[in-house]
């Protein structure tokens, strides 16, 4: 039995025992001399509570049947689990907790408060990719824009801007090298072997945009685009588009075409978005027309229209279809290849890779059920998953599809978002002739 | 090899399946817990860290563990003979002990009436993030965080900090002293060795402009003045906030395993109630107080009631997790069509001072806090009935008391809270009462007709207004040292009462100085339908008569 023993030699219980120290210690205490790191109060109670050990119930659980039962269980769930959840918990938490900014935090926001914002895209599937850029508008109107992806790809802006209530305008001289583009050949039934090439691009331009209501817009432009074709930057293993295609076989990658752009786009939007869901529909309709100059002998013009549609089945599920068409005339019978429409990638086959089918028209129609699987506290960020399902078509002609042209496509996948930014993409993509998870990371600010 | 492996596991399966029965079981120490100790370090805690691996990493072994499969969790270690805790640095006995009178409840754990008049000096102020504050010292020296309402909704969090308060208080858990308290901008003064924290962390020194451009973030009163809660320091220094699994292992006092605390299981009850959605560990608080140990407090209630301390709570709030594991994953393989109640529920603020929480709606099972934690999960059916005791102990006449703590200026609004919490209380009750058989205070008496007979009060009949007559009794008595045995009903109508002539015992039959103990299992039938499990009464023979030596329920 726990309690000190009194005059008589009887045990005091243990509950009187720890009131009287309660009251009595403070006065033994103060009419000693205090050691300075165990006092004696510290002291005493360390073996009072030794004492109480077998006085009171276990402070922990003995093991019992359940515990030897799914003992398996947790041997054979603790790694998973260490791999799955604990580790990247560890992760998570070590880069979110609130803490002190480190050096690259207090960088970031020393740049943006000078009006310079960084920014990365990281792609991992069948076109892996990391790119980070810059964007300056320190001396708004007049900003500039630069990136540079691992693999050489260049893409340097400067402009001047000016956005108004309900006009904007901008003049943009660009830079750009696409250091490693894939290209699959013409036609709709193209194997899918690919050649590569770069192609580097001078492009100075103007636009000019009237909000004519909330939902009507129209945009104009005029430009100048110098376009050089050229053997990519790293061939690896791969084939060089120069190695298949001989002059003369394919107009565009021969020398450099320059054309004189002029452009128009119209855009009534009648969608409304609420938080993170859009509902309504939106149709756009864009052309530009191409005259060539100095050596480039060539003439076409582009349309392309697209209809979009956002029906909520409830708040959290939307079901989204897209329709859209290019179209590609030439006046001149030339048109190069890279201005070709495209079919394939995110936005119109996800189960094939970027740009898979080209030719001179294209359609595709998609249907993407989304549905949100978590939303944050504040509504701030969400994760959303969509089943992906296309249809698309690459032609000569637009009429001249046959059934046999299209080609199916679909998968599924996660997006991760704030109000402001897409964060991620996480999706996996079928096709016939493939399959291929694709994850996009991207912070824009 | 293999014998060396099992052997301790097959030991352990034979201590714990002894069956010792539990008016022989050590019983915990009133008060043990507040022995002196050597004052430990402060402790932080990461946030983010430790909410994830609660919340998706404790959730998953929750469900691959086996325990969780059998749902045989283990009961709570430091219940005494009765089914009860004892009074501790984590609880102290109050309402459903001993009845506290409306004033108490109103007055809960303050000693004066929040800051003082005159110049409040601000030593410390949070100007970013979604609740801006200040740290205050009044003109008698006493410190206080002081937070504020969101635009839009005065009284809101304040309100719902302070009556939440009061109710936690009463329940029996420490809280600090919270007052509603109003002041004017010209009180405002500022501490010159004050700093505010900027956006990069940096401490930069605070000015009278800064800490008054917080106040842009809420609302003035009519006269021009503020309104906010102010939570007064508690004594001792702060040494970080405890959490619901594990002990803290620098606090010799603390024995028990937090999970195995049948205070914190009950707190998940008390918290459906107040609908404290917030209940997580960087909410709660260890100070180290006089003579010196560690008191472990429960702190900021502004995300409770209808409150989301910033806005209105909503409806997925006490329904699902902040990230919740299972009903996401659900939602995923469901093709989205896995949609819990909430997400068709539609909903709009009840009153801009109370918020949204659910009356007639409320249901006590679902409920649960934004993130989970291994006390609530390891609830078992007797933690809830512990809890919902708390909760029943509060009468209407409590609730408004508590209420009225809360200042809300409307009438209207102060009286529909009140309401909304008796419902929710009955709900706990309803539920909770029914899971066990909720026999208290066990006694026995011999009547005039030297009949000797069982008494004991019922709670379903005294919390939750279940009638006599809707209410019966099936009970068996076994004494394993005689062997006698005995059955039972007591029909609708029989009052709390059992009359059980083995309990008259055998004359000359020696006391009972064994382990050998005499059981009443008393199953409890309203309007013919029986509890989830039945209480069982322990009694010894004394050589003259039984006594009531234990209770479980």
């Amino acid at each position: 039995m726990l309690g000190l023993i009194d005059r008589m030699g009887r045990r005091i219980p243990a509950v009187v025992t720890i009131v009287l120290l309660g009251v009595l210690l403070p006065t033994i205490v103060s009419a000693q001399e205090v050691a300075p790191e165990r006092t004696p109060e510290i002291v005493l109670a360390d073996s009072i509570r030794s004492a109480m050990a077998a006085e009171r119930p276990a402070g922990d659980y003995s093991t019992d049947w359940v515990d030897v039962v799914g003992f398996p269980l947790k041997v054979i769930g603790f790694p998973v689990e260490l791999v799955l959840i604990r580790i990247p918990a560890y992760a998570i938490g070590a880069f979110t907790a609130p803490r002190p900014p480190g050096f690259i935090t207090r960088t970031l926001r020393t740049s943006n408060e000078a009006g310079v914002y960084p920014g990365f895209r990281t792609s991992i599937g069948p076109q892996s990719g990391l790119g980070a850029g810059i964007f300056v508008d320190t001396f708004d109107p007049v900003y500039l824009n630069t990136s540079i992806s691992l693999h050489g790809s260049q893409r340097h802006q400067v402009g001047v801007g000016f956005d108004g209530e309900r006009a904007h305008a901008e003049a943009e001289f660009r830079w750009q090298r696409d250091a490693r583009v894939r290209f699959f050949g013409i036609g709709s039934s193209t194997p899918d072997e690919f050649v590569v090439y770069r192609r580097e691009v001078v492009d100075v331009g103007a636009t000019a945009g009237f909000q004519a209501t909330r939902q009507l817009s129209i945009d104009v432009g005029i430009g100048f685009e110098d376009n050089f074709v050229r053997e990519p930057l790293s061939l690896g293993d791969e084939t060089s588009l120069f190695e298949v295609f001989g002059p003369g076989e394919l107009f565009g990658s021969e020398g450099r075409q320059r054309y004189v752009r002029i452009e128009a786009a119209t855009e009534l939007d009648l969608t409304h978005q609420r938080d993170f869901q859009r509902r309504g529909v939106s149709f756009r309709a864009a052309g530009s027309a191409y005259r060539g100059v100095r050596d480039t002998d060539s003439e076409f013009h582009r349309l392309a229209f697209t209809a979009q549609g956002h029906l909520p089945l409830n708040d959290r599920q939307v079901l989204a279809l897209r329709g859209h068409t290019e179209l590609t005339r030439s006046e001149t019978g030339e048109v190069p290849f890279y201005h070709l429409a495209a079919l394939g990638g995110e936005n119109s086959a996800i189960g094939f890779t970027s740009n898979r089918f080209t030719d001179l028209d294209m359609v595709s129609v998609t249907a993407e059920w989304r549905f949100e699987i978590w939303r944050d506290i504040h509504n701030s960020s969400r994760i959303e998953t969509f089943l992906h399902f296309g249809e698309g078509a690459v032609a000569h002609r637009l009429e001249d599809i046959e059934s046999s042209d299209w080609h199916e496509s679909y998968g599924f996948g996660f997006r991760g978002a704030t109000t402001e930014n897409l964060l991620g993409v996480l999706f996996f993509g079928f096709s016939d002739e493939s399959f291929h998870v694709n994850v996009t990371g991207e912070w824009q600010p | 090899m293999k014998c060396a492996i099992l052997a301790p596991l097959m030991w352990g399966v034979a201590a714990c399946s002894s069956g010792v029965p539990v008016p022989s079981r050590p019983t915990p120490i009133v008060w043990a817990d507040t022995l002196p100790i050597a004052e430990p370090p402060g402790r932080d805690i990461d946030e983010v860290l430790n909410l994830i691996r609660t919340s998706v990493s404790g959730e998953i072994s929750d469900v691959i563990g086996f325990r969780a499969i059998t749902g045989k969790h283990h009961e709570a270690l430091n219940t005494d003979h009765f089914d009860d805790v004892v009074n501790s640095a984590w609880f102290i006995h109050r309402n459903a002990r001993h009845r506290m009178t409306p004033e108490e409840i109103f007055r809960g754990p303050t000693t004066s009436e929040g800051p003082s008049e005159g110049p409040l000096t601000i030593v410390a102020a949070k100007v970013q993030g979604i609740s801006p504050g200040y740290t205050i010292r009044d003109a008698s020296g006493d410190r206080y965080v002081v937070k504020f309402d969101p635009k839009g909704f005065l009284y809101l969090s304040s309100g719902a900090g302070v009556i939440s308060n009061r109710l936690l208080h009463a329940a029996g858990f420490n809280v600090p002293e919270d007052y509603i308290f109003t002041f004017a901008t010209d009180q405002l003064e500022v501490d010159p060795d004050a700093t505010v924290t900027d956006a990069n962390f940096v401490e930069q020194p605070l000015t009278l402009q800064v800490a008054r451009d917080a106040l842009s973030r809420t609302d003035s009163l009519a006269d021009g003045q503020y309104v906010a809660i102010a939570s007064k320091f508690v004594p001792g220094p702060p040494k970080g906030p405890f959490l619901f699994n594990g002990v803290r292992r620098d606090d010799p006092n603390d024995h028990y395993v937090h999970e195995g605390r049948r205070e914190l299981r009950g707190l998940n009850v008390v918290s459906a109630w107040i609908n404290h959605v917030d209940m997580r560990f960087m909410n709660t608080m260890d100070a180290y107080v006089s003579p010196g140990f560690l008191r472990h407090y429960l702190i900021d209630f502004a995300a409770t009631l209808g409150s989301g301390t910033i806005r209105s709570h909503e409806p997925r709030e006490g329904l699902e997790y902040n990230f919740d594991f299972w009903d996401t994953f659900g939602r995923i393989f469901s093709l989205g069509f896995h949609r819990v109640g909430w997400e068709r529920t539609d909903w709009v603020p009840i009153h801009p001072t109370i918020g949204w929480l659910p009356g007639e709606d409320f249901d006590p099972v679902q409920w649960k806090a934004n993130w989970p934690n291994k006390a609530f999960n390891s609830m078992t059916d007797r933690d809830g009935y512990w809890g919902a005791k708390l909760v029943g102990s509060f009468d209407a006449e409590q609730i408004q008391a508590a209420v009225a703590a809360g200042s809300l200026p409307d009438a209207w609004a102060a009286d529909t809270l009140a309401k909304i919490l008796l419902t929710r209380r009955d709900k706990i009750v309803e539920y909770w009462y029914a899971r066990v058989s909720p026999i208290e205070s066990p006694a026995l008496t011999t009547s005039p007709t030297d009949e000797t007979a069982l008494l004991f009060e019922d709670f379903g009949i005294r919390d939750r207004g279940w009638t006599a007559e809707q209410t019966s009794y099936t009970w068996q008595f076994e004494d394993s040292a005689t062997g006698a045995r005995q059955a039972g009903t007591a029909g609708p109508g029989a009052g709390q009462r059992l009359m059980i002539p083995e309990l008259e015992g055998q004359p000359g039959r020696a006391a009972q100085t064994d382990d050998k103990y005499a059981t009443v299992d008393i199953l409890v039938e309203r309007d013919g339908r029986a509890a989830n499990r039945s209480a069982t009464v322990y009694l010894r023979w004394t050589g003259t008569t039984y006594e009531i030596v234990g209770l479980t329920h």
